[in-house]
């Protein structure tokens, strides 16, 4: 009786065991899921923007124009651009923006302007995934670029795949200007 | 009750005990193996997205380096090979380095250079790359639409269009003719008819050096003027693609700089489509921009026509037809508008696209020129009678100006945004 017991209850810890694995695992992905898109977001704005406001908690779509004006940001639930919910509301996401101090490269001390940029994702239970990355602040180095017949912007996506996985990106597309009137065609590079 | 068969019920009771822990056992197991593999993909699929993440952070900060070494006055020719980082961020390493085009070592201190980022996570790797162009700021006379330095004048029933400005250090005199555009003369403007504003007296815009060219030819691939196609006392470029993956004559050029020495003789360029900068010299007015020629720059910073001497432009607004010349000019290598095929099927547009120069005289004498960008023009221009030229400026032009107009003092870089480039490593 003590074996078959014992097996039991080995065989439902591990049954409970893997069902709580998967159960974190699909919360680490949406966490991180969401940290991605929200960086994609951040990444793409260019670093000098039309003004200095900053219109956290408002519809960041139009709002938004450089990545100054995230930092700070916080949102609960985390919406997209267009104000629409990306989660339930015992989620919530943010941005910190910091600095990046002067560093020696090529046996010179040089400031390249660089924020660190932290995009922070609460869990339910209250726990935090973090993202970081490194954006440049030189207005010399702006690599948004217009011309008469197409532009190139950058456009987060995410692609989810049959198995459930989820592929993120932000591929530069050029959008062809299009006579006025009618509809843009765009391309990926 | 039967003594004897005590024994053999209990047996079956564990038997059957035991074989449902064994089958919780084994499903506890399957989920917890196939739990396991998600996790797995979960972990790649992770890693992937920082890995590219990583690469993004480590081309921001190579921007940011490259910036502030020209902020602190560092120029192109103090790059070298050490010029590099390396270091840790999240859960992955990343760096960059800067290289010459093909990937050596810098030591051509005008060229443009590559800037590759590099980021491993856990498995997965991600590189960019990005061109950086010599730059600076850029001439005012990229602001125009035509800029002649000497004088321009248009003959009877013929027209100019351009939405830009359209400019002389000489005269500009219309006769009976029409120019719709804002135009400006440093010295008088006169005629009729004008159909946007005048400025006479204005202060003259900058010229390119007549140096540039060296700067193109040692970059670039010649074309032997005898290797072109030979009839009617003409050589004639022809029903050829030329760019930086495809020279029918030649070697090809990762610039798409293809140098023809015109020697004063007769050339003829029509029903061709060119993705590069074609440099001619020693040209007179018998080098002929003919009918189906549509010819763009490989880069937004690299000039699309360079002429040392004179030229005459006879383009029409139709452009090259495969049928016609039996060309595929958008093979998979050289596509139009990302589009290519292995068909011959495909017309394009007529025109000559970004910046085009002429050192010496230039002449549009038959109506349908069209231009996208601008064209600057060192000599005397002469719209004929009734002979057109159409204009659309593209301030691309100037925002990534090409090496010989700007003020090259700084020698400062610039990131060419259409050159960024995710890469399998």
């Amino acid at each position: 009786m003590l074996l078959i017991g014992t097996t039991l209850v080995a065989a439902m810890n591990v049954s409970a065991a893997a069902h709580r694995t998967s159960a974190d695992t699909n919360q680490r992905r949406q966490a991180l899921r969401l940290a991605h898109v929200l960086m994609a977001e951040v990444m793409s704005q260019p670093a000098v923007g039309t003004d200095g406001t900053n219109a956290a908690g408002g519809q960041r779509l139009g709002n938004f124009d450089h990545i100054e004006d995230y930092d700070g940001f916080s949102e609960r639930p985390p919406k997209d651009a267009q104000n629409s919910p990306l989660a339930s509301s015992s989620w919530s996401w943010g941005v910190n923006l910091g600095t990046r101090a002067s560093e020696t490269i090529d046996s010179r001390v040089l400031d390249a302007g660089m924020r660190t940029v932290t995009v922070f994702v609460e869990l339910p239970d209250g726990s935090r995934v973090h993202l970081r990355a490194l954006r440049t602040t030189s207005a010399r180095m702006e690599k948004g670029h217009k011309s008469v017949t197409q532009e190139i912007v950058q456009v987060p996506i995410e692609v989810t795949l049959q198995d459930g996985s989820t592929l993120y990106a932000a591929p530069s597309v050029r959008a062809n200007r299009p006579p006025a009137g009618s509809a843009p065609t765009v391309g990926a590079r | 009750m039967n003594n004897n068969d005590r024994p053999t019920r209990r047996g079956a009771a564990y038997l059957i005990a035991l074989l449902a822990g064994t089958i919780v056992t084994v499903t506890g197991l399957s989920a917890l193996s196939m739990a396991t593999s998600r996790a797995k993909e979960t972990i790649l699929t992770d890693q992937s997205a920082e890995a590219r993440l990583l690469a993004q952070s480590a081309f921001e900060h190579g921007l940011g380096a490259l910036s502030a070494h020209m902020d602190a006055g560092g120029t192109r020719a103090d790059l070298t090979a050490s010029f590099s980082k390396a270091g840790t961020l999240n859960n992955g390493q990343l760096e960059w380095s800067i290289s010459e085009l093909d990937g050596s070592t810098i030591n051509n201190v005008d060229g443009p250079i590559v800037l590759t980022a590099k980021a491993d996570s856990g498995q997965a790797t991600h590189v960019i790359k990005g061109i950086l162009p010599p730059s600076g700021d850029p001439y005012d006379t990229l602001a125009t639409a035509m800029y002649v330095g000497g004088e321009l004048s248009t003959g009877t029933s013929a027209s100019v269009t351009a939405d830009k400005t359209v400019g002389a250090i000489g005269n500009v005199t219309a006769t009976g003719s029409t120019i719709n555009a804002p135009v400006e003369s440093s010295g008088t403007v006169g005629g009729t008819l004008f159909l946007g504003s005048t400025i006479s007296g204005a202060d003259e815009r900058p010229m390119p050096d007549d140096s540039l060219f060296n700067y193109y030819i040692a970059q670039g691939e010649e074309i032997s003027m005898i290797s072109l196609p030979f009839t009617t006392s003409t050589r004639r470029l022809e029903d050829v693609l030329l760019s930086p993956s495809s020279n029918p004559f030649g070697s090809t050029n990762e610039l798409g700089i293809y140098i023809i020495d015109v020697g004063g003789a007769r050339l003829h360029i029509r029903n061709v489509r060119v993705v590069g900068t074609l440099v001619l010299l020693n040209a007179t007015p018998d080098l002929v921009f003919g009918a189906g020629a549509l010819i763009e720059p490989a880069f937004p910073w690299m000039p699309s026509v360079l002429v040392q001497g004179d030229a005459t432009f006879v383009g029409t607004s139709a452009g090259p037809s495969e049928l016609a010349s039996d060309v595929n000019f958008n093979p998979s290598h050289t596509p139009y508008n990302f589009e290519s095929d292995d068909d011959k099927l495909d017309a394009y547009p007529g025109r000559i696209e970004g910046l085009s120069y002429v050192s010496g005289n230039a002449t549009f004498s038959q109506p349908g020129q069209t231009l996208l960008g601008t064209i600057i023009i060192g000599g005397d221009a002469r719209v004929a009678v009734s002979a057109a030229v159409d204009i659309t400026y593209d301030p691309a032009v100037a925002h990534l100006p090409p090496f010989g107009l700007f003020d090259d003092t700084e020698g400062e870089l610039a990131i060419d945004p259409s050159t960024i480039a995710w890469e399998l490593p």
